[in-house]
C-alpha cells in the first residue's frame, strides 16, 4: 500500500510541478470571463476565414477544370491544400482544448452525435456512424461531448489526409474516368470541411452556453432568499 | 531524546511559529483557517512533547495532528475546488471513498488481541497513509480538470503529500523491530522533512499576496457572468 502511494503520489506532483500555472489560469480567464465572448469571436473569424480561403481555391479549381485548364486546377486545388494543412492541426487544438475544459463543465446542454447522411465522404460518414454508436453507450453530457471532439478531430484528419491523396492522384492519373472520381471526392472533401468546421463551432458555442449557464446556477443560488 | 534531537526540535518548532505569524501577517488565515490552525496547533503540541517527552503527550500530539491533517485536506478541497462545482461533487466523492476504503482496511486488518500499543502504531501510519491518498487523489484531480492552484494551496499540496510520504516510512520503521541504527535514523529523518517543508511553506506564504490565496472564480474579479456572443448582439 505505501508503495503504492509513493509512486502515485510521486508521479501525480510531478506532472503538477511541471506544469506552468500562469499558463493554466490565462486559459481558464480566457474562457469563463467576458473576454471569452472575444476569444469565440476570434476563433469563429479565424476559422471561417481559413476554410473561406480554401473553399474559395477549390471553388476556382472546378471552374478551371472545367473550361479544360487542368494545370491551373491542380495549381489551385494544391494551394487549398496548403491552406488545409495549417488549419487543421489549429483546428485539432482547439478540438482538443474543448474536451479538457468540457471536463469542468457539469450541465453540457444535450450533445447531438453527428449526422453520417451530411457528410458526402464515405469515410467520414462511416466515423459518424460510429460516433451515433458509440453516443448511445456513454451516459454523461461531458463524456458525450468529448467523444463528438475526439470523432470531429479523426473526421478533420481522416478528410485532409484524403484530399492529399486525391491531389497527388489527380497529378498521376491519365484516365478521364479516374480523374472524375477523384475530382468528385475533393468537391466531397470540400462539403465536409465546411460541415465539420460548422459542428465543431458549435460545440465550442455548446461548451461556452453550459460554462455560462453553470455560472448563472451559482448566481441564482447566491442571491436566492435563506 | 538526545542534545541534537532537542536542538533539533526548538528549531523546528521556533520556524514553525515563524511561519504561524507569516500566516497570520500576510491575512491568509483568512483564506486557510484550518491550515493556519494546524500550523499553530502542531507547534504547540510539539513545545508540550519536548518538555514532557511521554508516551501520552506524543499520541495526543499525533492525534490531534492526524485530525488536523483530515480538516487541512478538506480545507483544500473547498480552497481548489470551491469554484467548480462540478469538479468538487468529483472531489468529494473521491475523499468519501478513500475515507471509507481507509477505515475498512483499519478495520479489517487489526488482529481482535492487539495491544494498545500495536493499535496505535498500526493507526498512525494509516491515517497518515489515507491523508497522502486524499492529497494525491485531489492533485489527481487538479490536473485531470486543469485547474488552477493558487500558490499556497499549491505549496501545501505539493510539500506535504511528499512530507507524509517519508513520515508513514519513517514512523513505520520506528514501531516494527529491526535493528536499532535503522531506528535511531528514522528517528532524525522526520523532523529533518518537517523542517524542510516548513521552511517550504514559510517561503511560499512570505512572498504571495494573501489575496492570491482566494479560491479561483470562474466568473472572474468582478463575479460577471460570461456574456454568449448572440446574447452580446
Amino acid at each position: 500500500m505505501i508503495a503504492g502511494a509513493v509512486v502515485s503520489c510521486l508521479l501525480v506532483l510531478l506532472l503538477i510541478g511541471r506544469r506552468n500555472e500562469r499558463l493554466v489560469r490565462r486559459d481558464w480567464e480566457m474562457l469563463l470571463t467576458p473576454r471569452g465572448e472575444k476569444v469565440y469571436g476570434a476563433i469563429e473569424g479565424k476559422v471561417r476565414a481559413e476554410i473561406g480561403m480554401a473553399d474559395l481555391s477549390f471553388e476556382h479549381a472546378l471552374v478551371y477544370r472545367e473550361l479544360g485548364t487542368t494545370e491551373e486546377a491542380i495549381r489551385l486545388l494544391d494551394v487549398g491544400y496548403r491552406v488545409i494543412e495549417k488549419f487543421s492541426p489549429d483546428m485539432l487544438r482547439l478540438l482538443a482544448a474543448m474536451a479538457t475544459f468540457s471536463r469542468m463543465v457539469s450541465a453540457i446542454a444535450p450533445v447531438q452525435p453527428l449526422r453520417p447522411k451530411n457528410f458526402r465522404l464515405v469515410q467520414v460518414s462511416s466515423l459518424a456512424y460510429l460516433h451515433g454508436m458509440l453516443h448511445q453507450f456513454v451516459v454523461s453530457a461531458s463524456e458525450r461531448y468529448r467523444l463528438k471532439m475526439y470523432i470531429l478531430g479523426r473526421s478533420f484528419g481522416l478528410a485532409t489526409r484524403f484530399l492529399l491523396k486525391s491531389i497527388q492522384s489527380l497529378g498521376m492519373t491519365a484516365s478521364e474516368a479516374d480523374a472524375k472520381r477523384e475530382w468528385d471526392q475533393i468537391e466531397a472533401i470540400r462539403s465536409d470541411f465546411q460541415t465539420l468546421t460548422d459542428e465543431s463551432l458549435d460545440s465550442l458555442r455548446v461548451l461556452l452556453t453550459a460554462m455560462a449557464r453553470e455560472d448563472r446556477q451559482d448566481l441564482l443560488r447566491e442571491i436566492a432568499p435563506r | 531524546m538526545s542534545l541534537y534531537q532537542q536542538v533539533f526540535a526548538w528549531l523546528g518548532i521556533l520556524q514553525g511559529f515563524a511561519l504561524f505569524g507569516v500566516l497570520l501577517f500576510r491575512s491568509h488565515y483568512r483564506r486557510m483557517p484550518l491550515f493556519t490552525l494546524y500550523v499553530g496547533v502542531l507547534r504547540v503540541f510539539s513545545v508540550v512533547y519536548v518538555l514532557d517527552p511521554t508516551w501520552e503527550t506524543y499520541m495526543l500530539h499525533q492525534v490531534v495532528s492526524a485530525a488536523l491533517r483530515f480538516g487541512v485536506a478538506l480545507e483544500l478541497t473547498y480552497c481548489i475546488f470551491g469554484g467548480f462545482p462540478a469538479a468538487a461533487s468529483s472531489a468529494r466523492r473521491v475523499l468519501l471513498v478513500i475515507l471509507v476504503a481507509t477505515a475498512v482496511i483499519a478495520l479489517a486488518t487489526l488482529p481482535p488481541d492487539a495491544t494498545s500499543t500495536r493499535m496505535y502504531s498500526a493507526a498512525i501510519p494509516r491515517m497518515a497513509s489515507a491523508a497522502i491518498w486524499m492529497l494525491t487523489a485531489l492533485a489527481g484531480l487538479v490536473l485531470w480538470y486543469r485547474l488552477p492552484l493558487a500558490p499556497l494551496p499549491r505549496a501545501v499540496l505539493m510539500g506535504y503529500a511528499p512530507y507524509l510520504l517519508v513520515f508513514t516510512i519513517g514512523i513505520s520503521l520506528l514501531f516494527l523491530p529491526g535493528p536499532p541504527n535503522l531506528r535511531f535514523w528514522a528517528g532524525y529523518v522526520d523532523p529533518l522533512a518537517f523542517f524542510v517543508l516548513t521552511n517550504y511553506w514559510l517561503r511560499v506564504a512570505w512572498r504571495t499576496a494573501p489575496e492570491s490565496t482566494r479560491p479561483f472564480d470562474p466568473r472572474g474579479p468582478a463575479g460577471v457572468g460570461l456574456r454568449l456572443p448572440q446574447e452580446a448582439s
